[in-house]
Formats: C-alpha cells, structure tokens, sequence
C-alpha cells in the first residue's frame, strides 16, 4: 500500500529564485528557513515521487485551457521560463506509470483530468520542486490545475480531487512514498496597476482555515472573492487539493512574509503525514 | 473593437523562443499571420499595454506580450519595501549567493537578457 509522507503548501513567485537579494533579510530568512526545512524533511524521507498541484502560465494551454491536467509522460521539459527564474532548463524526470494509473483511476472516479505526454514545466512547478529537489532525483507527476482563465474549477471540487489523490495512492501495490506538494499565492495581483498591493487579511484567514481544518470556509471560497485579492490569488486552488490529499493530518505555518519586492504574499505550510 | 482573443494568441506565442525570433524578424508579417486589424495593431504600434488590459486581455499574457513586445507595460515592478544600509545589502547578498550555491541557480544574466 502506497502513503504519502508529506504535504507541502507554498508560494512559487519567481522572486523567490531571482530575486532573493532585494527583500529585508528578515523577510527572506524566513521563508527560505522554511523551505530548507522542507529540503531536509525531503531529504530523510527520501519520497519515491512528488505529486504536485500547480497552475501553468499561459505555456502549455491558450485555447482549450482545461480545468484539470496531469502530465503523464516519462518526463517534462522545464522551466520554459528559467532564464527568468534562474533555475537550469532540462528534462525532469516523470513517472509514466503512477500517472497513467492515476488517470485511469481518476476516470473511474468520475474525474476527468486531461492527459498531457509532453508538459512544459514553467515556474509554476519549477520553483517548489527545485527547491526542494534540486538534483531532480525524484520524479515529478504534475498537476494542473486552471488558475488563470475562467472559469476556473470550484475549491469544493479540488478538495474532493484532491481526497480522491489520497485514496488512490494509499490503493497503489506499489507502495509508493508520496510527497504532495500545492503550489502558488497567496495573495498577489501580476501584470496589473495594482501589482505590488498584497491582501493580507486574505492570506492570513486562508492560513487560519487551512491550520484549524475548516473545509467548508475553503470550499466557500468563490473565483469572485479570489480574485479581489489579486490575480494571482486563484492559486491557492493548488493549496486546496493538497488540503484534500492530506485529509486527517495537520497543517502548520512554518512561515508567511507579505514580500513587497516579489509582489505577493508568500507562505510556507507542512502537513505531516 | 479590439480583438483580444487574436492579440492575446499572438502574445501566447511570443512566450516562445521561435515566437520571439519570428516577432523580431518581422512583426507586421506575423501580425498578419495572426489577423490583427487595423485597430489591434494601434497599440502595438503606439508601445503601449494599456488598451488591451482595458478591453479585457488577461494581464499574465499582457506582461509578457509586452516585454516582448516593447510595450509600455500595465505593471511597474521594482517596489521595494526601503532601501537597505550598506550593512543589510551585504547581508542580504550573501544570504542569496549561500542560497543560489546551494541550489545551483543560475548567477550570470544569460547573454541577450
């Protein structure tokens, strides 16, 4: 039987990479005391793979832009956008077999996610899984999930995907060790007039729900209230279905910074499986 | 009417190396490979962003298409919380190079950037 050892929420602004000079050290220490954190958590539990629900940017969809995806090849290409994140570009490994299994099951589940052979990995999945993986040993099975174009999938549904996540990797014989990892927020506004303005209010009731278990303040949460908090708030529906796929365990804010220089409210959660 | 849908592909192609080149190469040809009107092209000839978030252009791809571009862009980046003592920036510096070392980022601008 298959488990997942960890869960992981967090941030994914590409200045978490590029720009980690420019915000106060004491901002900066504390994510990235988080993530290191994390690396080492990763390090011990030495996972088999690392599923991780993200968003893509405008790289792998322009129209259709499905709601759901999982890439099911043997590997991925990415970062498209490393120059600018600063992480080398290369093939990440993938793991063809628990993805293609995870789709047929997902199918049988009355979940219809979109098989995707060859996935382009932008900063969305980059970033997390750089961080806490650069040697990129351990496969990466993506998750994407539709946060930038409406109408985007509901939180109540993600949660449910993201439970179905869980039941199906405790159902695998091969008894894989799983990281789940949910990425993007919390709250930032990208590419607008308002960049740079960070909802904190937002981000601090998302965490609160998110650390006394509240699924039904997560699944209450509308595309329309997302997005008064930023473009970029939509994210947090990656956070949403790693919440479901770690059903039964805690969360903990390891760290949350509202980053004024990487334009958005960036935080860090552990679930411990 | 601007047509949002048709810029907004050809932006999402811009996200591309061979999309970049081709833009370089000749924008008023692929402008026609796209269909751009007229109208859709006035911005674009004028470098400027604004018209586009204004009928509706998701502002993901706007940044991007205009960096490409060379659009006056919707969002200033570069906000910063307050400028650090010398002290604080080299604090900072080497807390970023500990980091990117750990890593492996990339430290060098690649060439063209």
């Amino acid at each position: 039987m298959g488990q997942i050892v960890l869960g992981v929420g967090t941030s994914h602004s590409p200045g978490q990479t590029s720009q980690i000079d420019r915000p106060p050290l004491k901002q900066v220490e504390n994510c990235w005391n988080a993530w290191m954190k994390i690396r080492s958590a990763v390090q011990t539990l030495k996972p088999d793979l690392i599923v991780e629900f993200s968003n893509d940017h405008w790289c792998n969809y322009y129209d259709p832009y499905p709601p759901l995806a999982i890439g099911v090849g043997a590997s991925h290409y990415g970062p498209v956008d490393g120059d600018m994140i600063k992480i080398p570009k290369g093939q990440i490994p993938g793991h063809a077999d628990f993805a293609m299994s995870l789709l047929k099951a997902a199918y049988e589940n009355g979940f219809d996610p979109v098989p995707q052979q060859n996935t382009l990995i932008d900063h969305g999945h980059a970033i997390p899984y750089h961080t806490f993986n650069p040697e990129h040993n351990i496969p990466l099975v993506p998750i994407l999930i539709n946060a930038i174009t409406e109408p985007m999938p509901t939180t109540r549904r993600l949660y449910q995907f993201g439970n179905f996540v869980r039941t199906f990797i405790n159902s695998r014989p091969k008894g894989e060790r799983v990281m789940i990892i949910g990425a993007g927020g919390i709250a930032h506004d990208v590419g607008t007039p308002r960049s740079g303005w960070i909802d904190t209010d937002f981000d601090h009731e998302f965490l609160e729900n998110l650390e006394h278990d509240r699924v039904e303040n997560i699944n209450a949460y509308t595309s329309e209230r997302m997005g008064k908090s930023g473009n970029g708030a939509h994210e947090i529906r990656s956070w949403v279905a790693a919440m479901g796929a770690m059903k039964g365990t805690k969360a903990k804010v390891l760290a949350y910074e509202p980053v004024v220089e990487w334009i958005t409210g960036t935080g860090v959660v552990v679930w411990e499986a | 009417m601007l047509n949002v849908y048709q810029v907004g592909k050809l932006m999402y192609i811009l996200k591309t190396p061979p999309g970049i080149a081709e833009w370089k190469k000749d924008p008023e040809a692929m402008m026609d490979r796209f269909g751009l009107t007229e109208e859709d092209r006035g911005p674009i000839r004028d470098k400027v962003a604004r018209p586009f978030y204004d009928a509706g252009l998701h502002a993901h791809l706007l940044g991007s298409g205009s960096r490409a571009m060379g659009l006056e862009p919707m969002a200033k980046y570069g906000n910063t919380s307050g400028t650090p003592t010398p002290e604080e920036a080299e604090e900072r510096k080497k807390f970023s190079d500990k980091i990117a070392t750990e890593l492996g980022l990339i430290t060098q601008t690649p060439v063209g950037r």
